[in-house]
């Protein structure tokens, strides 16, 4: 991606932070579902789309989208973490976009990108298999060009938001490299088994691949690349998510331990519950300048960026995590009831942690990237 | 270079430019004496651009000295190793000067703290008044056109080599707590004013008592009004850490730097160890930006209390940091160098520096305010928490 597209001013990211918030409000669902992840609603994804353009943010404007940049990206993760919110944006916005947009495929862009921005086609990439590894070298799953076009079949697991999307985005390796192709779900040889998620409120997805038709997105010169900068992108759209899901942790805190009174005094003047909120803006606010930070790398493609989206992502995962349970703590019982919001920002947090890499993983890699 | 504030118009950036690179021009950092330097620096109004014009400053937006410092540093200028020498009075106490004190004063003491001719310390603390300043007894008492000051300051940071003190003096009654608190301007040459070191954890003397035996200040000296005390000192923290250079620092890098360099001399790379280390870089990463976004937030005159965080986590981490190097020296860990007593600015690097940074790390979370005593103020008047109930 490139930096060509309009970025707003930064005096407009207010206006454009309560917009956000005000929709997400507007459209949160009632009640934390205790079997599925329930299917994807798709008025209000296609009102967000046609009145907000959330999902067209990045994509270019000849392709329907309001060709926005990372920045404002962010600050849509950020408010739908607040909110935790069930649409599948990580999956369609987060990774699925980026790579298309990298893989530089016109072809492929032009026939995906415009339902993408109106809301029309929610898209995902699947690139884990079933030995969880998120960062393999190789692919089981593979790809091979027949002269009636791609077959592709394995197994892909933890797909986010598969069992919604109308377009898979499927890493594979073939014979001359590691390539990546389009997928539709409905296609024969494809199955998609829904996983029943800690955190119930991303869906994740197994993907069986048979022989499955399938069109080349990039190809060996391009996918190992694109694939590259699409995690980078959609480690800080989740570091982004984390910080506004740590930032609503905080709020609920503080607010509460304003309120609630015991032994004749607002428990937010005891310090041992003081000093754990003053703890909680420190991770925060180190947390939230390590995702800004980069944000605007990977937005400037600097060579420091995959530094900076591993320190944003280790951080941030443990930052949301730790913020998610002192919030259960500092609101005793009612933290841990099923009807209170507590318990599901724990859960998006111990999920969000994994995602993409845990935290160690990261700062494994990172070892090796600093050299030490 | 730096991205440019929004705080700072583009006008205002140009001219703060444009006097950088006429001083450098003028007086080349290489070839010209660092007193000289400084002198045409704060003539140029380049000392603090915040302050008013002739007193150091062009009257612009403070974060606007973020841009002069990184430009000087860029240069080779005498930058931060000045202000470390002098950084109370430059950080802190020339803010409280210029928001309370009056024009006269500005123009006899500016100057020379910021050339480093005159050396400023802070005489807070008292041996029952550390983190409840509003509890201090040394005595001001007017006589004629003189405050006579009798009373013990403890735990003041270079009081040895200091030519001026800020005071804070009781001038109304005990009871009166932080109502009764006035700030003065003292000369720490008087032989009424009585200095004696204080040797801290690596036998260095950083500290020292000082002692009033009816000191004799001329009312002129007064900053403020005798009840403005508590004013100034609030000031005067809440600049501490959001001080010049606090935007280019990157206090808690040079620590790091160091222990990677313990790191990379070891033979073996133990993952638990290799880890621990990965996690200090993060955090580092993270405290430099939160300070330099700080710096450059900083568009009005003095910082509010969100100082405390930057204060909080550079003195957790730097600990942390040390920690790591000694662990990481493994058995050279057992040894030091030297406890005889000196001054810090006769330290001779002796090779036992983690030792010794090791050790005096544990001051950070209290000097400046304990941590325990940055949570209250960040939980009281960063979120919003209700007050402890005084009993
Ligand atoms: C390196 C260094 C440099 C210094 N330089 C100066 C200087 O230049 N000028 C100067 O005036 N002073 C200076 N000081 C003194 C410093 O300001 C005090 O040490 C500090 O304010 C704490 O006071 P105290 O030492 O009396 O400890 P106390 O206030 O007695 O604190 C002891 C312990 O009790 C805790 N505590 C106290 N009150 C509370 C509370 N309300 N809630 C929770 N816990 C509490 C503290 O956190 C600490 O752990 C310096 C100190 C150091 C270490």
């Amino acid at each position: 991606m490139t930096v060509d597209g309009a970025r707003l001013d930064p005096s407009e990211y207010d206006e454009l932070r309560q917009v956000l918030r005000a929709f997400f409000a507007r459209c949160q669902p009632s009640e934390p579902p205790a079997e599925h992840t329930p299917p994807l609603d798709r008025g209000p994804w296609l009102r967000m789309a046609r009145e907000l353009g959330v999902q067209g943010l990045l994509v270019p404007e000849r392709w329907g989208g309001a060709g926005a940049t990372l920045a404002e990206v962010g600050l849509v993760f950020e408010e739908a973490g607040r909110a935790l919110h069930p649409f599948p944006l990580l999956s369609t916005i987060g990774l699925a976009t980026p790579a298309l947009l990298a893989s530089g495929n016109e072809v492929a862009m032009k026939r995906y990108l415009p339902g993408i921005a109106d809301g029309s086609r929610v898209a995902t990439l699947a690139f884990v298999e079933p030995a969880g590894r998120w960062n393999p070298g190789s692919y089981d799953t593979t790809a091979v060009a027949r002269a009636d076009g791609w077959q592709v079949s394995g197994v892909k697991d933890y797909v986010l938001d598969g069992g919604e999307a109308d377009l898979v985005l499927v890493v594979a390796d073939s014979a001359d490299g590691q390539v990546m192709l389009a997928v539709d779900p409905r296609q024969p040889g494809v199955r998609v088994i829904d996983r029943p998620a800690l955190d119930r409120s991303r869906s994740l997805a197994r993907v069986e691949l048979e022989a499955a038709p399938a069109t080349l997105v990039a190809g060996p010169g391009r996918a190992p690349e694109a694939l590259r900068h699409t995690v980078d992108t959609a480690l800080v759209c989740l570091a982004a998510e984390q910080v506004g899901g740590g930032e609503r942790c905080l709020e609920m805190s503080v607010g509460h331990a304003r309120e609630r009174v015991q032994f004749g005094r607002p428990i937010g003047s005891f310090q041992a519950i003081k000093h754990r909120c003053a703890d909680m803006l420190v991770e925060l606010e180190s947390g939230r300048a390590l995702q800004r930070a980069a944000l605007e790398q990977v937005l400037h493609h600097s060579p420091d960026r995959h530094i900076a989206t591993a320190m944003a992502k280790s951080f941030c995962s443990e930052m949301f995590r730790h913020l998610a349970a002192e919030n259960i703590q500092i609101h005793g019982a009612m933290g841990f009831s099923w009807e209170f919001e507590a318990h599901r920002h724990y859960k998006r947090a111990t999920a969000a942690a994994v995602l993409f890499g845990s935290p160690l993983d990261h700062r494994l890699r990172l070892a090796e990237l600093l050299d030490y | 270079m730096a991205t440019v504030s929004t705080a700072a118009s583009d006008p205002d950036m140009r001219r703060v430019v444009t006097l950088v690179e006429e001083l450098l021009r003028e007086f080349p950092p290489a070839t010209t004496d660092t007193t000289e330097f400084l002198k045409a620096q704060f003539d140029r109004g380049l000392a603090w651009v915040q302050f008013p014009a002739g007193r150091g400053g062009l009257g612009l937006p403070r974060n606007l000295q973020v841009t002069v410092q990184e430009l000087l540093s860029a240069a080779g200028a005498p930058t931060m190793d000045h202000y470390l020498g002098n950084a109370l009075g430059v950080g802190m106490i020339a803010p409280a000067l210029v928001r309370h004190g009056r024009p006269d004063q500005w123009d006899a003491y500016l100057r020379p703290m910021f050339c480093g001719e005159e050396i400023w310390c802070q005489l807070f603390s008292e041996p029952a008044a550390g983190s409840d300043l509003s509890a201090l007894r040394t005595r001001a008492v007017l006589d004629g056109d003189d405050w006579v000051i009798n009373g013990q300051k403890i735990w003041t940071t270079a009081a040895h080599r200091a030519g001026r003190g800020l005071l804070m003096a009781r001038t109304g009654d005990l009871e009166s707590r932080h109502r009764g608190l006035a700030a003065f301007v003292v000369d720490m040459r008087d032989p009424r004013v009585d200095v004696r070191p204080l040797r801290q954890i690596d036998g260095s003397a950083h500290l020292n008592e000082v002692y009033f035996d009816d000191l004799r200040v001329p009312a002129a000296d007064l900053i403020g009004a005798p009840d403005e005390g508590w004013q100034v000192a609030i000031t005067i923290m809440m600049n501490e850490r959001v001080s010049i250079g606090g935007g280019s620092a990157g206090e808690g890098s040079q620590a790091l730097a160091e222990v990677v360099e313990v790191w990379r001399r070891r033979e073996d790379r133990d993952p638990v160890m290799r880890d621990r280390l990965v996690q200090l870089a993060i955090k580092t990463r993270a405290a430099d930006l939160l300070n330099r976004k700080a710096a450059r937030d900083l568009a009005v005159d003095n910082p509010g209390p969100e100082g405390s965080l930057a204060k909080l986590i550079y003195s957790q981490l730097k600990q942390g940091v040390y920690e790591f190097g000694m662990d990481a020296l493994d058995s050279e860990a057992l040894l030091f160098g030297s406890y005889a007593f000196h001054h810090p600015e006769d330290h001779v690097p002796d090779g036992f520096e983690i030792q010794r940074h090791y050790l005096f790390a544990r001051g950070d979370s209290i000097g400046g305010g304990t941590s325990e005593v940055m949570r209250n103020v960040i939980g009281e008047r960063v979120l919003g928490l209700p007050k402890e109930p005084r009993p």
